[in-house]
């Protein structure tokens, strides 16, 4: 059970979060989605096998009841709550803890769809009423490439760190040739918010622009699928774009500007890590009961203290990230428009959150020994598959140079705005 | 100075004999009856019920009275509470007790505000207290994860009994009596309450409450397919099929199947509970059942608290080998 | 149209024995985790039923709820769902009683609230497990009363309920006023709107006293009780479950065969 007495939440999140519980608990079978999201991938599949394997009647029902597109402004059909990060939070949580996989299932959209609250009009209309009229679709992200990882993420404007030269301008249009690496729903989005090199050699933070892509349109296709040890749902792709065509329309922002349009983007990247606690505190509580259960020298391990104190700081563990995500959610509560307050803070918990996962696992290998690779328990399952999605956004070693960094530049460590992102 | 006395109970029949409760309530109210060192009543409303209710002697009630008349044969709140009002006005007993059934459970609370007393319903276990000789009522609440004590200060003492909480009492071996006929006026009011139809579900093969053995899906089962399996197995065993709401409410099998709180509660030798989880409204319909054997696939699902034998693993691969097995022992 | 629907508050119905201890003094069982409260199941239902009549032919839906320091989550539920309007009958003297004082304080606030052509509540409470409070309020109100009810269609000024019985069900006509009590035979309750969310966050419920509603406070709760708790225990239950294993799962149910055969049971 999630604990909803916080101080962050109101009545109204507290009443999201009931009905994010009771939608969980009537339509999720949870054993039954991590089969599906454990369907062994056959080699080349395309982006039609990808999408026919997702749970779409889950998908629509969390339609009719108002929680697919609850991010969304209400203009474009939304329920509007893309600047609640914390009512957004406590529904991610409470979607991880009723409905495992669902979790990211939500949030993943979620967190596209906010930001076209400030982007163009036309282009808000288009992608958000295509995602309002299409139940089969999700929204995704892509940054990364096959060649360019942490040279992105970071980013590495040294010279001759330059990246592939994606995306080039033909009179009117973008003309797209090249691949773009681990995209998360890749495979199963109608729309894709897609950042390209555009200007061949400068620093990266100065050379990309950002797009909105339609894989509908000839020329994009599934170059491979990023099979990993566990799969999510919405599985993650890499993407090839041969002789790929969008008119200029579909750039988002000042060319070049991307890493400008990322700083209004960011707010929203903490749902997952809400819906991965979430996820956490389930898995946490069953591990808890199994020490009560199990009795191995004439009394339940959790008295046994190598176990006992497993158990508790584990429990210390989550109850700490769950504070500082919420925490953080205000912040990014606190300006809007998808500005961060507290950098150092977004850092620190894409760092910790990772901690805590690891230890969380370590726990589980001590506490249940041999039974925790059994595929009887939902045990080994999760951490396969937080294993593969725990780096999304970055490493968490690279959270911690970034964070190093900034209080390199600004002398002591401080919170500061947006703008102190990805100066170089 | 108090003139109530005796313990009456209102009786039941079905298929022209005692109902099963009656027997139970006869059974539950001689042993009170026996504790105060007074008579055991038993009461019937209806048409067509003398021979019926002259069974109650046979059964252990000293005295059977009936109400007779031919708009009492089906059973409305208003008028039977007006009959009641008038019975208890005239008979006076220090308790009435009623089965916890379709009639019963509707009648005791609507007689209990009328006479500006009260009832316990659902209980599962009445006995009198020493020295005051109230009515100590025990019934379970919380879904069955606790259990109340009740008493009062008012007559008649009254309480609805839950179905297979005592055991039926047994034929004595007196001969049935011929039940004392009471007057009652049904008065002029206006019926304000109406039966216009009735829709019997057959239920297939054994009735629930009777069988000896039942076999009993859950959510696991998945649906209406998944039955098919149970019933087969019912068969082979000579048994019923029943199951929880969550089957009934998904329209895997019909209402009167259901076993549970809201439904029927059974105490079967054997009760066999497939994909069914244990939460405690069901189990309250099934518990007091001799021995119940589990098949679920999560190990901590609570229905292994009560059971005395289980199996953890998907029924699907479970049913079909235990049952080859079971055709093979003979 | 008007319609009273009562809810109770209640702990979670599917909470396990081991979120509570047992306060022997007050006859309670306090939750010593972090159970949750919700609406009564059957009362949700009756909210549910409440608002297919409204849905088909337009009402007024008015929901009555008794109790002391009421979780607005909770009690706000049925207007997330589609209720109109939500009075409480909260305080101190409210708490701990019976069928009988509590049909008694719902009724005189149904006298209260005026207009009202249709009063459901749940067929009982998932904690109290006693079945009375509706017919209660039909007797406190002088109104008929029907029970268990799976279907109501209303017309003008009666209506047309199917209710449950042990094999089946029976259609039965009453004329308006009346009260009636739902089964969960009704089907599921709806979920809470998001929109009805946003909108009742702000409002707040109207509050009456026993004062307000013509009552003393003896009349009320545990002071006006008729029945009295006499003890409160835990059942004890008894069986040790002997999981019967085998190398296959297909093993493990032929050796169940075998155990029951060898114990008789089968």
């Amino acid at each position: 059970m999630i604990d909803l007495n916080l101080p962050y939440l109101t009545e109204e999140h507290k009443s999201l979060a009931m009905l994010m519980k009771e939608f969980c608990e009537r339509e999720v079978d949870l054993k039954k989605l991590n089969e599906i999201a454990d369907q062994v991938i056959p080699p080349n599949a395309t982006s039609a096998e990808l999408r026919a394997r997702m749970p779409w009647d889950l998908v629509s029902k969390a339609h009719d009841a108002g929680l697919r597109q609850i991010a969304a402004p209400t203009e474009f059909g939304g329920g509007g709550y893309g600047e609640d990060h914390v009512g957004l939070g406590v529904m991610a949580e409470v979607a991880g803890y009723y409905g495992g996989q669902l979790g990211r299932l939500f949030t993943i959209a979620w967190k596209q769809m906010a930001a076209f609250a400030y982007t163009k009009k036309d282009i808000a209309e288009e992608v958000l009423g295509d995602y309002m009229n299409d139940r089969k679709t999700m929204l995704g992200a892509s940054i990364t490439e096959p060649n360019s990882g942490s040279d992105y993420l970071f980013p590495y404007d040294e010279p001759g760190v330059t990246g592939q030269y994606l995306a080039k301008k033909e009179g009117d249009e973008w003309v797209f040739n090249g691949d773009k690496m681990f995209c998360t729903a890749g495979g199963v989005s109608n729309y894709l918010m897609l950042m390209a090199r555009t200007e061949p050699k400068g620093p990266i933070s100065k050379s990309v622009t950002q797009f909105v892509i339609d894989t509908r349109r000839p020329g994009w296709s599934v170059a491979r699928v990023n099979d990993m040890m566990g799969n999510e749902l919405v599985t993650n792709v890499q993407m090839h774009f041969e002789n790929y065509r969008i008119p200029d329309r579909y750039r988002e922002g000042p060319v070049n500007g991307a890493f400008d349009v990322m700083k209004s983007r960011l707010a929203g990247k903490s749902l997952h890590m809400f819906a991965v606690i979430g996820w956490a505190e389930r898995t946490w509580e069953d591990m808890k009961e199994y020490a009560l259960s199990r009795i191995q020298g004439g009394k339940p391990i959790v008295q046994h203290p190598n176990v006992g104190m497993l158990v508790a700081e584990t429990d210390c563990m989550i109850r700490h990230c769950r504070l500082f995500l919420y925490q953080d959610a205000w912040e990014w509560q606190q300006i809007g428009q998808g500005q961060m307050r507290d950098v150092l803070g977004w850092y620190y918990i894409n760092w910790y959150i990772k901690r805590v996962l690891m230890r969380l696992i370590e726990a589980g290998l001590e506490i249940y020994g041999g039974m925790a690779p059994q595929k009887e328990l939902a045990f080994e399952h999760w951490v396969r598959l937080h294993l593969s999605i725990m780096h999304g956004g970055s490493t968490g070693g690279l959270s911690l140079v970034k964070a190093a960094n900034i209080m390199a530049r600004s002398g002591s460590p401080r919170p500061s705005d947006s703008n102190a992102l990805y100066e170089t | 100075m108090n003139d109530y006395r005796h313990v009456m109970i209102f009786g039941e029949l079905a298929d022209n004999g005692l109902a099963s409760i009656t027997k139970e309530l006869l059974s539950g109210g001689k042993k009170l009856a026996g504790s105060l060192g007074e008579e055991l009543h038993a009461l019937f409303v209806g048409h067509a019920i003398a021979d019926g209710a002259a069974k109650a002697c046979e059964f252990g009630a000293d005295k059977a009275y009936i109400v007779e008349q031919e708009s009492l044969a089906t059973y409305t709140g208003d008028v039977h509470t007006a009959v009641l009002v008038q019975v208890v006005e005239k008979l006076k007993p220090r308790i009435l007790l009623f089965g916890n059934s379709d009639v019963g459970a509707d009648l005791g609370p609507r007689l209990a505000f009328r006479l500006k007393q009260e009832i316990a319903t659902d209980c599962v276990d009445l006995k009198i207290e020493d020295g005051t000789k109230r009515l100590l009522r025990t019934k379970p609440v919380y879904g069955g994860l606790a259990m109340s004590v009740l008493a009062s200060d008012g007559f008649p003492q009254m309480a609805t009994v839950r179905p297979k909480s005592m055991s039926p009492a047994d034929r004595t071996g007196l001969t049935a009596e011929k039940p004392i006929s009471l007057e009652a006026d049904l008065g002029a009011e206006p019926v304000k309450v109406k039966v216009v139809g009735r829709m019997v579900e057959e239920a297939r093969g054994v009735k629930l409450e009777d069988a000896e053995i039942i076999v009993s899906g859950g959510r696991g089962i998945g649906g209406p397919e998944g039955f098919k399996d149970l019933e087969e197995m019912g068969k082979l065993l000579n048994g019923a099929v029943g199951g929880s709401r969550v089957a009934v409410d998904n329209g895997w099998i019909p209402t009167s199947q259901q076993v549970g709180l809201t439904g029927t509660i059974v105490a079967p030798r054997v009760y066999i509970a497939i994909g069914i989880s244990g939460a405690s409204q069901h189990m309250t319909g099934c518990s007091r059942s001799q021995r119940i054997i589990a098949i679920n696939k999560d190990a901590t699902a609570p229905i292994f608290k009560q059971a005395h034998f289980g199996v953890v693993g998907d029924w699907k691969n479970v049913l079909p080998a235990f049952i080859e097995k079971l055709k093979e022992l003979g | 149209m008007n319609i009273v629907v009562c809810i109770k508050e209640i702990y979670d119905p599917e909470a396990t024995i081991e979120s509570f201890r047992l306060d022997g003094a007050a006859k309670t069982l306090v939750s010593s985790a972090k159970v949750l409260k919700v609406v009564n199941p059957f009362d949700e239902q009756a909210v549910e039923a409440a608002l297919r009549i409204k849905d088909k032919m337009g009402a007024k839906v008015t929901v009555l709820s008794l109790g002391n320091n009421l979780d607005r989550v909770v009690v706000k539920k049925p207007l997330h769902m589609g209720a109109d309007e939500l009075i409480l009958l909260e305080d101190e003297a409210y708490v701990g009683g019976d069928s009988w004082s509590t049909a008694k304080a719902l009724s005189s606030a149904i006298q209260k609230i005026g207009e009202c052509d249709l009063v459901l509540c749940g067929r009982q409470a998932a904690d109290s497990n006693a079945g009375q409070t509706g017919l209660g309020i039909a007797e406190f109100l002088g109104l008929s009363c029907v029970t268990l009810a799976r279907k109501i269609d209303v017309d003008v000024d009666r209506a047309l309920i199917e209710r449950v019985i042990t094999d089946g069900y029976e259609t039965v006509e009453v004329t308006l006023p009346a009260v009636v009590t739902v089964s969960n035979e009704l089907g599921q309750a709806r979920y809470p709107s998001i929109k009805n969310i946003a909108k009742s966050n702000a409002m707040k419920p109207v509050i009456w006293k026993p004062s307000d509603i013509g009552l003393g406070p003896e009349e009320c709760g545990a002071s006006g009780r008729r029945l009295q708790a006499i003890d409160l225990f835990l059942p004890v239950f008894e069986a040790t479950c002997e999981i019967v294993k085998g190398e296959t799962l297909q093993e493990a149910a032929q050796n169940l065969a075998v155990r029951l055969r060898e114990e008789r049971i089968l």
